[in-house]
């Protein structure tokens, strides 16, 4: 039924026959001196993505979604290790070092700010081939001419001349589609994508998502975006999870997420979110997302949550709402 | 319709006396040199002209580049401009020396982006929001100084418990919250914010435009309003400016702008806003970054970009004409106030769409 009312215009769901990664209650913690409580990481963070599927990974700054999408890689920073769960890739359970092969070849990353990941020393060419060379070892002229190939995949107009320029002679849209480009150099099945257009003006996010949208209709990709900003979501994620405080708050397909969201903060963040077309009475969510405190037997959100009760001491499963595949962690769900 | 040439006679909706802050013709230029040793001026603000009423919102928006943080700035006159001129309650803010100068200083004043960078890290929070009243001897007493303090903090929902502690001790909200006390600290008639929310989450970006409008409400301050971010806009201001490449491309009231852009870019603006609702008829449209710009002093900043560009567009700038009573563009092809049609621009350059 709710199928059949899905519009036109948003992403629905697709087949998910295959399931590309499982994440199943992965917690990620930082080294602590002795007897302080676990900060910054996450804990139970469980989630799926199929074969040429969109998840969006939402929430505020600090939350965990990047976190999160870094233990997936294999890309933690020093001080931080998966404690706890499992990654599988197709059905295995993958270790660090089986990460690590995967890494670059099957799954790739789009990270936040183009400009800082690109070598400012290198050229564009430069930077293209050296996945191939190590992926494919392929030869100096092979890789350049799929290095030529890859840009015109990205859309950047005369790809010979910016093949040869240096970082800091790139606009930032066209930083980005070059970061794109090495992400698809070694024809990934997944790219994991954190906030690929927070640095960017509007015209030019709307053109590097509709990329990022036109890349995996055409190549089957699957796609993670992580993102702070509902409207990216709306319009570009089948699934999305909304984390706060280290964990997974709501999850299910984005447009039930949106018509019918059950977790307070999913309410909050969705009413927060200013719209271009009207003007909104809303206050925002009272006070700031605490660090993830992962140790607290509480429910994160109760202190900003008008719906706090004393049930909510105790921490909130996520569990199934309304639909089998719309889990919310909320006492008071709905 | 009413066409009207733009001249130096400063165009306005509401009655002159009403006019806090005139800005007429104005041009900021930057000096940028070479490794040769040459230097050329590059133009950041060229021409704008706007009026900022009492207890009114202008916004300034555009991409990054166009030129609305220096405008911001040289209202703040930290830079003095060579053309134009910026008038407050009618007196050339150039001109202002000694007395004058230091009363401009209480009457406009400034919120910054990053309330991490804004504040310093060694002082406690009551000096960060005391320090204009000192620095403008407002207050005879001590008492009357803390009294005042605790006044402002209690306004911008400040715990005062938080006045003893230094700025490391509060979240992102909390300290834009101590910026805004800091700048309504001496009564000002003008807050210029730039990016005010952009440096926070969501949720608290909600709660300081709240309290932005409440306080505007309140106090009767009015707000020159920077930001890149048109949903944001949206919220709070009254009027809008869009700019690009440092010129006024269009104006007007915000409700009006926003349900008729009379200018394609500004439509090409809001056309690339993701709605946040999934059934919002929406789509991102692919473009293909070019890397050479053409000159464009003699062309239509947009002309490059723009879907309904002609001959025209590329060879004489547009001047900025009133096209509806209270509506202003800079554009040659949207005359009788038409806005072009919404198909040709959302597809424009784009030679691929999904739905």
């Amino acid at each position: 039924m709710d199928e059949t009312q899905s519009g036109e215009f948003a992403p629905t769901s697709v087949p998910r026959t295959e399931v590309l990664l499982q994440v199943d209650h992965l917690e990620v913690s930082f080294e602590q001196p002795a007897g302080r409580p676990a900060v910054r990481g996450v804990k139970d963070v469980s989630f799926s993505i199929a074969a040429g599927e969109t998840l969006g990974l939402v929430g505020e700054s600090g939350c965990g979604k990047t976190m999160s999408a870094l233990a997936v890689m294999g890309l933690l920073p020093a001080g931080a290790a998966v404690t706890g769960g499992a990654i599988m890739w197709r059905g295995t359970a993958v270790d660090a070092r089986q990460i690590r092969r995967l890494r670059g070849r099957s799954i790739a990353m789009i990270p936040q700010d183009a400009m800082t990941a690109l070598n400012p020393l290198l050229s564009v060419q430069r930077q293209l081939t050296e996945v191939m060379k190590i992926h494919h070892g392929m030869g100096r002229a092979a890789a350049r001419a799929r290095a030529i190939e890859l840009l015109e995949l990205v859309r950047i107009d005369e790809p010979r001349r910016v093949a040869v320029q240096h970082p800091w002679q790139l606009s930032g849209g066209m930083a980005q589609r070059v970061v794109i480009a090495m992400a698809l150099a070694a024809e990934p099945d997944l790219l994991v994508a954190d906030e690929p257009t927070t640095a960017l003006d509007v015209t030019v996010q709307s053109e590097i998502l509709a990329l990022l949208q036109m890349l995996q209709a055409d190549l089957g990709l699957s796609l993670i975006m992580i993102t702070h900003d509902l409207g990216v979501v709306a319009h570009l994620a089948h699934r999305t999870a909304v984390m706060y405080a280290g964990r997974i708050v709501e999850t299910g397909p984005t447009k039930r997420l949106f018509h019918e969201p059950a977790h307070p903060y999913t309410r909050g963040l969705i009413a927060s979110t200013p719209h271009p077309f009207r003007v909104e009475a809303t206050k925002g969510i009272p006070g700031q997302a605490p660090l993830a405190l992962l140790d607290d037997p509480a429910c994160s959100f109760r202190s900003r949550c008008e719906k706090r009760t004393e049930v909510c001491e105790t921490r909130p499963e996520l569990k199934s709402y309304r639909h089998i595949d719309h889990e919310a962690a909320c006492h008071h769900a709905g | 319709m009413q066409v009207e040439q733009m001249s130096s006679a400063t165009p306005s909706v509401a009655p002159a006396k009403d006019v806090l802050l005139s800005v007429d013709g104005l041009g900021v230029e930057f000096r940028t040199s070479h490794r040769s040793g040459s230097s050329r001026m590059l133009r950041a603000v060229d021409s704008a002209t706007f009026d900022v009423h009492h207890a009114q919102t202008v916004a300034l928006v555009g991409e990054s580049g166009s030129g609305k943080t220096t405008l911001g700035l040289a209202v703040m006159r930290h830079y003095i401009a060579r053309q134009g001129t910026i008038r407050f309650q009618g007196d050339d803010i150039a001109k202002f020396k000694g007395d004058r100068l230091k009363a401009y200083r209480r009457q406009v004043q400034m919120i910054n982006q990053d309330p991490y960078a804004s504040l310093s890290p060694r002082m406690r929070i009551r000096d960060i929001v005391g320090e204009p009243l000192d620095a403008h001897r407002i207050h005879q007493s001590k008492d009357a100084r803390d009294d005042a303090i605790e006044l402002l903090a209690v306004q911008c929902g400040l715990p005062t418990g938080l006045l003893g502690r230094f700025p490391d001790a509060l979240s992102g909200g909390q300290r834009q919250r101590v910026a805004i006390a800091r700048a309504l600290a001496l009564k000002p008639q003008l807050v210029v914010a730039d990016e005010p929310t952009s440096a926070l989450d969501v949720s608290v970006q909600a709660q300081v435009l709240d309290l932005l409008r409440n306080l505007k409400d309140d106090l009767g301050v009015s707000y020159l309003f920077v930001s890149h971010n048109l949903a944001v806009v949206r919220q709070v201001a009254d009027e809008v400016i869009v700019l690009l490449s440092g010129r006024v491309m269009e104006r007007g009231r915000t409700e009006d702008l926003y349900a008729h852009p009379i200018h394609p870019y500004t439509r090409s603006l809001l056309d690339a806003i993701p709605v946040p609702e999934p059934d919002a008829p929406f789509t991102f449209s692919v473009g293909t970054a070019r890397t050479s710009r053409r000159d464009l002093d003699k062309a239509c900043p947009f002309s490059d970009r723009c879907p309904l560009a002609t001959e025209i567009c590329r060879t004489q700038q547009p001047p900025l004409e009133q096209k509806e009573p209270g509506r202003w563009a800079a554009c040659w092809h949207s005359d009788s106030g038409d806005t072009p049609p919404a198909a040709l621009i959302s597809k424009g350059t784009n030679d691929h769409e999904l739905t």
